[in-house]
């Protein structure tokens, strides 16, 4: 700590503000440092003084001042009820529906996001590639599948016709990212993988 | 005594206009004195204590915590004679005093020091106590104002930021430095 920061903990040994942290520092710089125990005493005799410095109102007419004071507040407009103040009922509905307007979207943002959803509509697209004896021109899927499955769950598997059952793509998910899954499935195909042609 | 003015407040703000005086009576000593601590004279500060509590009196529908009317009043009070000692300043030769004593031809300056003795039982404490004045008076407004208010009204330094519009960071800084020149100024006779 420098020295002026000592010196204006040490000012303030007898503030009410001063924080436990604080005292602590400010009795351990004490213990270590006759010169800032020194200081410390002036400190405190001049807070002393400033508390005792008087006010010089002792011959002063108060009395006087009291009645002259209430003579100017009787032509004074009075004072009225406290003003009931309509936002002191709305600011916590209006806080209550901005917390709701902000959450929603963040709700919804997140359940979307999460790879377990099934109401909208995760699922995969389960190819069926015929077996590698059918020539180049043919179509090479027999069939697709749509199931509801999470991702990475399905391995590939051989069909006993000799084809290969795996998994195309990532896992669909609803409407606008179904639809470009679909798009990409259909352009390596040359179908909608649902099996219409 | 909190729960004393909050009983107060309600009355008057029900139509009690007595229970006002009360409030007066019980502050008034303590509202010129922070006025006269800033506007450095008596009858200036008499003045601006007056105004302070029509605008108190007025303004007391507006108070939220009852219970705070004291200082919330010496909040107005240090503001009254705050904009008295602008106005003192654009308009040097108007006299804003009005003589509410037997000296009527004079402003009445705060005394340098008292003449109570326990306040000043030794002679060494009495010259101090005047060599601090003196002091107190060489110092620059900006710190002069804050040690003031804290030091001897016992303000909140939070309400003298308020009142000085300032940081409360600026309130500490401003009663730490004058502490720390008066210190300087007065190190001897403070051993």
């Amino acid at each position: 700590m420098k020295p002026q920061e000592t010196e204006e903990l040490i000012s303030r040994y007898n503030d009410p503000d001063l924080s436990d942290s604080e005292k602590d520092l400010m009795n351990q710089a004490l213990a270590a440092d006759a010169d800032l125990r020194h200081i410390q005493r002036q400190y405190q005799r001049l807070d002393r003084v400033l508390e005792q410095l008087p006010d010089g109102l002792d011959d002063v007419d108060f009395s006087g001042f009291t009645q002259r004071v209430s003579a100017a507040t009787a032509s004074a407009e009075a004072p009225g009820p406290k003003p009931i103040s309509i936002w002191r009922y709305l600011a916590p509905l209006a806080a209550a529906a901005a917390l709701i307007i902000v959450a929603l979207p963040l709700y919804n943002f997140l359940s979307n996001n999460t790879e377990t959803s099934t109401d909208t509509a995760d699922f995969m697209s389960i190819v069926t590639l015929a077996p590698p004896q059918q020539l180049l021109g043919e179509p090479l899927v027999n069939q697709i599948e749509i199931i509801r499955e999470p991702a990475g769950t399905v391995s590939p598997v051989l069909t006993e016709e000799g084809g290969v059952i795996c998994s195309v793509g990532a896992p669909a998910k609803s409407t606008q990212a179904n639809q470009s899954n679909v798009s990409l499935e259909k352009s390596l195909f040359g179908f909608i993988p649902d099996g219409s042609p | 005594m909190s729960d004393d003015d909050e009983k107060l407040v309600e009355s008057v703000l029900a139509g009690d206009r007595k229970a006002f005086d009360v409030l007066v009576e019980r502050y008034q000593r303590q509202s010129v004195a922070v006025a006269a601590r800033l506007l450095g004279n008596i009858d200036d500060a008499l003045e601006a204590a007056q105004e302070g509590f029509v605008r108190a009196y007025q303004a007391l529908g507006q108070l939220k915590n009852p219970a705070r009317f004291g200082p919330w009043l010496m909040k107005i009070m240090a503001n009254q004679a705050l904009n008295a000692r602008r106005s003192r300043r654009r308009n040097p030769k108007v006299s804003l005093s009005q003589s509410y004593g037997s000296d009527s031809d004079s402003e009445r300056p705060l005394p340098l020091a008292s003449d109570d003795p326990s306040v000043t039982d030794t002679l060494a404490a009495g010259e101090l106590a005047e060599e601090l004045q003196k002091a107190i008076a060489e110092l620059p407004e900006n710190l002069r104002t804050p040690l003031l208010l804290f030091s001897v009204e016992k303000l909140p330094q939070k309400e003298i930021a308020d009142i000085m519009k300032c940081s409360l960071q600026t309130v500490k800084w401003s009663v730490f430095e004058a502490r720390r020149q008066l210190r300087k100024k007065l190190k001897k006779m403070l051993d």
